[in-house]
């Protein structure tokens, strides 16, 4: 006989997160070896007990990159499952893009959830199956993004590329001129000429962008690269 | 059939879709006939536009189920083929290319 799978199941609403438990233990023989209800305990719990499963309820997934990376990071790194209560396809894109390994809609009630905790123990990818084309079509259009603004990052120059690092550092004008010793009116220059390549209307969008196509990694290079 | 190099899938435009709690269904109206997809083989489907090519299909599936590229292209191949010889995929002369 296989050991049982253990599982973590984070959730803000208290009552909620006691209800799925019971459901899941008494109605689908699925234990919930502990309930947390913030990102910092779910951590501390999952790496506790050795979770396998860790279930996070949408109420918890608006740092899910953070929240999966540190997971990750557990050894051994537990499978993640987000619940959500009814289908959404950007959260199950956001889910899948932070590193989750499925979703569950919440479409098939608590036998769905039971249903993806299961599979998902076993190693599987858990995504419901009619979300699956619009889950690779909404990835397939970010990578396209992607790629574009990477290639608009390619047309800023070194300086300008510097601004932009600081700009996701989150400095602002004043800050990005103490950092490079020029003047924030030059500054001011630099950004107006990075959101016009960028074609972005606002600072804020620029680095949205920077963060939603994930050059934050390829700017800090392309910014070590001309330094050196 | 072979991966036409540069052309892009494109699934016929009169096939409906159903989907049931077993699976989902392609059905040919003008030849009466029927074709049960599993979840994969759908989405493969659905990617069917005629501007999403094999090598970005490829990727995005890559993505979700973890599985080495070349698993995924031989897979994501065969249900093209299978789509194809059955009549419900053509292949489209292309704005994109292939990678």
């Amino acid at each position: 006989m296989s050991d049982p799978t253990t599982v973590v199941l984070a959730e803000q609403r208290s009552l909620f997160r006691e209800a799925v438990a019971e459901s899941l233990q008494y109605d689908h023989g699925v234990v919930v070896a502990v309930c947390t209800d913030d990102v910092s305990s779910t951590i501390l719990q999952a790496d506790r007990v050795s979770a396998d499963v860790v279930v996070i309820f949408k109420s918890l997934a608006q740092s899910l990159p953070a929240f999966c990376h540190r997971l990750h990071q557990l050894d051994p790194p537990p499978r993640i499952l987000v619940a959500d209560s009814h289908p959404d396809e950007e959260a199950l894109l956001d889910a899948i893009e932070a590193g989750a390994d499925g979703y569950s809609s919440g479409a098939s009630g608590m036998q769905g959830l039971a249903d993806a905790i299961t599979a998902i123990s076993r190693g599987e990818s858990v995504v419901p199956p009619t979300m699956l084309g619009p889950l690779l079509r909404g990835l397939i259009e970010r990578q396209r993004t992607a790629a574009q603004a990477a290639e608009r990052l390619v047309s800023l120059t070194p300086r300008e590329r510097e601004v932009l690092a600081l700009l996701v550092d989150g400095l602002d004008q004043r800050g990005i001129a103490d950092v490079l010793v020029i003047s924030p009116d030059t500054v001011r220059t630099h950004l107006q000429r990075l959101l016009r390549k960028m074609e972005v209307r606002s600072r804020a969008e620029a680095v949205a962008l920077v963060a939603r196509t994930g050059l934050s990694d390829r700017l800090e290079r392309i910014v070590e690269g001309s330094a050196s | 059939m072979t991966m036409q190099l540069g052309r892009l899938p494109v699934r016929r435009s009169d096939i409906l879709l159903a989907d049931e709690d077993t699976g989902s269904l392609l059905i040919d109206t003008e030849l009466g006939t029927t074709h049960r997809l599993n979840p994969a083989a759908r989405a493969v489907w659905e990617l069917c536009d005629g501007t999403t090519t094999l090598g970005e299909l490829v990727d995005a599936i890559c993505q979700v189920f973890a599985v080495p590229h070349e698993v995924a292209r031989r897979d994501v191949a065969t249900t093209l083929e299978q789509l194809q010889h059955a009549g419900l995929v053509s292949w489209s002369s292309p704005d994109r290319t292939d990678h």
